[in-house]
């Protein structure tokens, strides 16, 4: 029998005691390592999402309300722009692509969008973007389903589909609006990008007068916001700055990498409260397993003295406790780091059809592996207070069991 | 003639926190002999034989093992030597408790390997199975330790103490928790075993009954105040 065995019938001895207190690390650390893969996926996401999109514009309003809708397709416009204000910038040399995007209607609860081709082509996240199956809408009756919306509702091309007016996804609603006046065909299927493009379908912008337009017939077209892309990236903020100034139409012009950025900081606080929270978790946990190990020391008094006498010296015997502390610790690591993956595996890419949170990536960071090691320091220094105990009751009790 | 196993000189101990003076004059023990230490409760038994076992170290006075200066060793070379010479007998719980006898007996090995260093294999083997029969614990070797009448565990905790062949035993009252049948047959087989391998044996005991069976007596007086 080597000491490992020793120590293994020694801790199935007290069982118990550190199932308990493994399970409570192993909780406290899934949560850190949650929390760590949550942060990480959002990171990763809004670096995705801003794709080539140099600038977004659209009425003067809320930057994020802009960013939501241009990006994310959230929330509804309240005002509109000119489709020909496009006609103008594309005389500036400075401008490279520009494409309008309108949004307002939805299909089973998944927005529906109007853009512009060139938005696909130049300006997406991974563009080009070229659907998986299909085309990119042509005509005013093609649809291009995201990939998600696609599997979700098990869209082929050449399906025939009903578009609603509004956001409205409940089924009254959803009759009661709906433009039965046009059937539009499914004509493409965009691959798979991680961002919210995959949760939303897409149609020509002359599909949006041919839904909108036949009630007011004599205004000109009108558009949410428009894509901009630069030739060169050193003249967007000046052209922000003219766009904001110019007189004819009050507009917001926004830095999507930079609205963004300042929306993640606004999600960092929570995350932060929340990082703090789960290290409070932990450290409750931490008292817990030091707070069991001092109680155990009285019952374990018997055990130590038995050891002594067989020769064993204070030092090992403290370290066979903090031994068991840590291996304590890494089981629950090795647990957490399991559990934590296979809880991503199973659900990241539901959550993301649900909710579109992103979707959270599998493996080990550098991060994770630096927040476990600093949980295994910290549960070596709440062992060492029994340990303290234990080597110096051994000297003012002697061969007392 | 061969050096003394046991060598005690004017022993003096108080633990830190207290003036109570525990008190031994010298005396000398040779291999094989056997001393009985008769000490009244509260005349710190456990103290002295932590002390002789090297797990405390003496205020004043000295212990030598072995002719070695052991009381004024560093704590791990006191450690080591225990491990290597000495085997010890609690009053009552040797063993523990989740552990079959037989590993109770092997953890001897896995903490002190070097008290077997003189022994080949197969006299380890021989030892081990002489003391076996001769303790009458072959049938219950595989059972755990919480599963062992007291008889049965003390007979364990000797055949422990007296694996590897150590120069001295120290016995702390191991007979307390025995009826008096068991307590002879326990008390003639130890000094047999003792004596067959030439160990020496320091036996305390507050039981006066059995300080006849001893060649040696030993009185040790009450701890006293040294403050009064």
């Amino acid at each position: 029998m080597t000491l490992l065995g020793f120590l293994q019938v020694s801790l199935r001895s007290r069982r118990t005691m550190v199932t308990l207190a493994t399970a409570g690390l192993f909780i406290s650390l899934c949560l850190l390592l949650l929390l760590e893969k949550a942060t990480q996926a959002l990171d990763n996401h809004f670096q995705k999402t801003t794709g080539g999109v140099h600038l977004l514009v659209g009425p003067r309003g809320s930057e994020t309300d802009l960013l939501l809708q241009g990006l994310f397709f959230q929330g509804q416009a309240q005002n509109t722009l000119p489709q020909v204000l496009a006609k103008q910038w594309r005389r500036d040399a400075r401008i490279a692509e520009i494409a309008s995007f309108s949004s307002g209607d939805s299909y089973r609860g998944h927005p529906v969008v109007a853009i512009e081709p060139a938005f696909f082509t130049s300006m997406a996240p991974g563009a080009p973007l070229k659907p998986t199956m299909g085309h990119l809408p042509e005509k005013p009756a093609d649809v291009l389903a995201g990939a998600q919306v696609a599997r979700k509702l098990n869209l082929k091309l050449h399906d025939e589909i009903h578009l609603t007016h509004g956001a409205a996804s409940s089924s009254i609603m959803a009759e009661y609006n709906e433009h039965d006046e046009i059937t539009f065909t499914v004509t493409g299927i965009l691959p798979a990008t991680g961002t919210a493009l995959d949760r939303a379908l897409y149609i020509h912008p002359d599909a949006m007068e041919l839904l909108h337009d036949n009630h007011n017939h004599h205004q000109q077209p009108k558009v949410n916001g428009f894509y901009l892309r630069l030739n060169n990236p050193r003249d967007i903020l000046t052209l922000k700055w003219e766009l904001q100034q110019q007189k004819e139409e009050p507009l917001t012009a926004i830095l999507p990498a930079m609205t963004l950025a300042s929306l993640r900081e606004q999600i960092a606080t929570a995350e932060t409260v929340l990082f703090a929270l789960s290290v409070l978790v932990f450290l409750s946990s931490l008292l817990t397993l030091g707070l069991f190990m001092t109680v155990l020391l009285r019952e374990r008094q018997k055990e130590m003295a038995i050891l002594r006498a067989l020769g064993a010296s204070r030092l090992k015997i403290a370290l066979l406790v903090l031994f068991e502390s840590w291996l304590v610790c890494t089981v629950a690591s090795l647990v957490a780091v399991l559990a934590v993956n296979g809880l991503i595996l199973l659900t990241t890419e539901k959550l993301f059809e649900l909710t579109g949170f992103p979707l959270m990536s599998l493996g080990l960071s550098l991060r994770e592996i630096f927040i476990l090691s600093a949980g295994w320091f910290t549960v070596t220094l709440a062992a060492i207070v029994p340990v303290i105990i234990l080597y110096r009751r051994s000297l003012s009790r002697g061969l007392q069991s | 003639m061969t050096q003394p196993v046991l060598q005690v000189s004017n022993l003096r101990f108080h633990y830190p926190q207290s003036s109570a003076e525990l008190r031994l004059d010298s005396f000398i023990l040779n291999l094989g002999e056997r001393v009985f230490v008769e000490a009244p409760s509260g005349a710190g038994k456990t103290t002295l034989l932590s002390l002789i076992a090297g797990v405390l170290q003496p205020v004043s006075g000295f212990i030598e093992l072995l002719g070695q200066p052991f009381s004024s060793l560093p704590e791990t070379k006191r450690d080591y030597l225990r491990g290597c010479h000495i085997g010890y007998i609690f009053q009552q719980f040797n063993l523990l408790p989740e552990l079959t006898a037989r590993e109770n007996l092997l953890l001897l090995e896995v903490i002190s390997p070097d008290r077997f260093r003189g022994m080949s294999a197969s006299q380890r083997q021989q030892q081990w199975s002489q003391l076996a029969s001769a303790l009458g614990i072959g049938t219950f070797l595989d059972r755990p330790a919480n599963r062992l009448s007291m008889g049965q565990a003390q007979r364990v905790a000797v055949m422990r103490a007296l694996l590897g062949r150590p120069a001295l035993i120290l016995a702390d009252e191991p007979t307390s928790a025995l009826d008096a049948d068991n307590r002879d047959s326990f008390l003639i087989l130890l000094e047999q075993l003792c004596s067959s391998q030439g160990t020496a044996l320091v036996f305390v005991s507050h039981d006066a009954q059995l300080k006849n069976r001893f060649e040696r007596q030993i009185k040790l007086s009450p701890m006293t105040d040294t403050n009064e």
